[in-house]
């Protein structure tokens, strides 16, 4: 029904639904839970010296506000870094690589091995000490289709950007 | 020529012309980016603003003397046997080489400066990624044609050669063409109606936003009246500015449409569409006159588009996507206005070799797509300024009428949207006023995305979109499985494809 003038069974293409995903590293659950701990301490400092040297009365209804919003996000982020973890995933396949994200506005991206310009493997120093890598790669599409997969375990990391690069080799001979 | 080709090796600077060139280009910029503010100045002319504008102007304009100075008399090249090498830059300096074998295209251009001193600008185009071309800003005739030579006698093959030919022979100064092609068959050779047409159906959006600024100044002035005068005066006042406001906005929009039709002269006079063997070339220009090309293999995907106007006139601009890094992207899509459906089909079937309607089968999108555009665009906007309006008065009310002007706009969006797949690519029509149409071959594809929001979760939907080197194409609301099975199948045909994308 969907493409009646090929001569192809549909039904026997492979199908991306059927392939497994690869989760991302646990530690890098722990690093993006640290980074909005982080980022929510910030705010919170700089709120509480507002509030001590502001220059003018504070109703204790705003305080109240503020403090209950502050935690309100705060969970919600946490909640947010948790599922967000859980719902990435990768999948390497014999002549593709899968990127799946996003907790609200999911999304699935493929890109052929014959369609990769170059990959690259990246290292932030908070990562570095908690041995996670991220892979870039990297396609002619523009800045929307490449592909960065964060909280890969080192080795993994390099593993498989060896193992796409000989592919991508393989297919330029 | 070999007299002057041993000159060639030594280092050289441009044409002093290029300083006025470097300059002018700079006050291009300046005034592209500054004008509001002259808009908003000439306004409300107040003496507080006045000094500002007279030191930002002085400084603009000792800034730019001083930066095309040192750009002209830092700026050096020289050619080598199989190179070019230039060097440029006072701080920060640039040493580039450019290879002849990657030099893909030599172009001449020509504005009026150029014009009045007899002196061309040689663009060097080469392969690869942004920041990878030339420009010699000004050179004499002579000069730019024996550095022409010199690389090509040095260089086998020039992709587009001919079609340079084409071009110098129209720049009033004709040149030998160097090696003798035949030039491309001209596929579209506006005429002066074509030329009007393409003038009365420009997108005035920028007329809205001269008014913008206008009507915001005569508004201060008004409430500047208002708190001077008496109560009396007031209503004579206000009679009086109506009057005025309504023929300057009918003024405005009579001096707007003349503006752009002008534009539309200096911009697309003598306009030529070449179709050849290797691409397309387009030529245009009253006095700057503009070279682009497009070469078959590039072009990732076209689109054309009319609006209500154009479409009354039966004609569309064409848009030809070419591969190009995402900084050069607007630079490297061959704009081609004015086209009639018997010549996009002609550049349709070189793109999509034996494009057959019967091949495929067509789709529509979910209906649901109206639901969410009414709520995105009607229900949401109209409760949110009508609940502000309506602390102030009931006339907020009003503003429920929006919803449905949004829903009978929704559903013509939602009837015209059209995708049709085959097994070699995918063809959409769309639009709500005018209408757009797009083409892509799946060899082309560089990556599928399948995106997903909560509600089209719910609803099992899903918007597909294909990127390619030369932009995207996005199909919206479509069912899951279909966006699934669609990209399973377009996967498939581009990782068994062995044909180059580029």
């Amino acid at each position: 029904m969907l493409f009646q003038n090929n001569p192809i069974d549909l039904t026997t293409l492979p199908q991306l639904e059927d392939t497994p995903m690869e989760s991302l590293s646990p530690s890098y659950l722990t690093v993006s839970y640290l980074g909005t701990t982080i980022f929510f301490l910030i705010v919170a400092g700089v709120l509480t010296t507002v509030r001590f040297f502001a220059e003018f009365d504070i109703p204790f209804w705003v305080e109240l506000v503020t403090v209950s919003v502050w935690l309100f996000l705060f969970l919600f982020s946490l909640w947010h870094t948790y599922m967000d973890f859980h719902l990435q995933g990768f999948a390497i396949r014999e002549r593709d690589l899968t990127y799946r994200s996003g907790v609200f506005f999911r999304s699935t991206t493929v890109i052929p091995y014959n369609r990769i310009q170059h990959a690259e493997v990246k290292q932030g120093p908070i990562e570095r000490r908690f041995g996670l890598q991220r892979l870039e790669i990297y396609s002619a599409g523009g800045a929307g289709s490449d592909l960065d997969i964060p909280g890969l375990p080192g080795s993994r990391a390099d593993q498989l950007r060896d193992y796409i690069i000989e592919k991508v080799g393989k297919h330029e001979q | 020529m070999s007299s002057s080709s041993s000159s060639l090796r030594e280092e050289a600077r441009q044409s002093p012309v290029a300083i006025i060139i470097i300059l002018q280009r700079l006050f291009v910029i300046i005034i592209k980016s500054a004008w509001p503010v002259f808009v908003f100045y000439f306004i409300n002319q107040q003496s507080k603003f006045e000094y500002f504008i007279t030191l930002i102007g002085i400084g603009a304009v000792a800034l730019s003397t001083v930066g095309s100075l040192i750009s002209y008399f830092t700026f050096y090249f020289r050619l080598e046997e199989t190179e070019l090498v230039m060097r440029s830059g006072l701080l920060n300096k640039t040493f580039r080489t450019i290879p002849f074998d990657r030099i893909q295209t030599i172009s001449f251009t020509q504005n009026i400066i150029h014009r009045i001193f007899n002196v061309v600008q040689l663009d060097l185009d080469t392969a690869g990624s942004s920041g990878s071309e030339l420009a010699i800003k000004a050179l004499s005739h002579s000069k730019a044609n024996a550095i022409k030579s010199f690389i090509l006698d040095r260089k086998e093959t020039l992709p587009t050669q001919h079609e340079e030919s084409g071009m110098l022979q129209e720049s009033g100064n004709p040149l030998q063409p160097i090696v003798s092609e035949k030039p491309g068959k001209i596929l579209l050779d506006l005429s002066i109606k074509d030329l009007l047409k393409i003038g009365v159906s420009q997108n005035h959006l920028r007329t809205v936003g001269i008014m913008v600024a206008f009507i915001f100044g005569l508004s201060q002035y008004a409430e500047e009246l208002l708190s001077k005068e008496k109560e009396e005066e007031i209503w004579l006042l206000l009679f009086g500015s109506m009057v005025v406001i309504t023929t300057l906005v009918i003024l405005l929009f009579v001096a707007a449409f003349f503006l752009s039709l002008l534009n539309t002269v200096l911009k697309y006079y003598n306009l030529q569409l070449l179709a050849s063997e290797k691409g397309y070339t387009i030529t245009a220009g009253l006095f700057t006159k503009i070279e682009q090309s497009a070469q078959h293999q590039k072009i990732q995907l076209l689109e054309w588009r009319n609006n209500p106007i154009k479409r009354f006139f039966g004609i569309y601009t064409l848009y030809l996507k070419q591969a190009a890094s995402a900084a050069l992207n607007r630079k490297r899509t061959l704009v081609v206005p004015g086209c009639y459906l018997s010549q996009i089909e002609a550049v349709r079937d070189s793109y999509f070799s034996d494009f057959n309607k019967a091949d495929f089968s067509e789709y529509a999108i979910s209906p649901l797509v109206v639901g969410r555009i009414v709520l995105y665009l009607g229900v949401v906007p109209a409760l949110f300024f009508g609940t502000i309006y309506i602390l102030k008065t009931w006339w907020g009310l009003l503003l429920l009428g929006w919803i449905p002007v949004v829903w009978f706009f929704a559903r013509i969006y939602y009837r015209k949207w059209r995708y049709a797949i085959s097994s070699r690519g995918v063809y959409l029509t769309k639009g709500f006023l005018g209408q757009r149409a797009a083409i892509l071959r799946w060899y082309k594809v560089q990556s599928v995305k399948v995106k997903q929001s909560p509600y089209q979760r719910r609803k099992a939907l899903a918007t597909l979109e294909f990127s390619t080197a030369g932009g995207n194409l996005t199909l919206p609301y479509i069912s899951l499985t279909q966006a699934e099975a669609l990209r399973d199948y377009v996967l498939y045909a581009v990782e068994r494809s062995t044909d180059d994308w580029m």
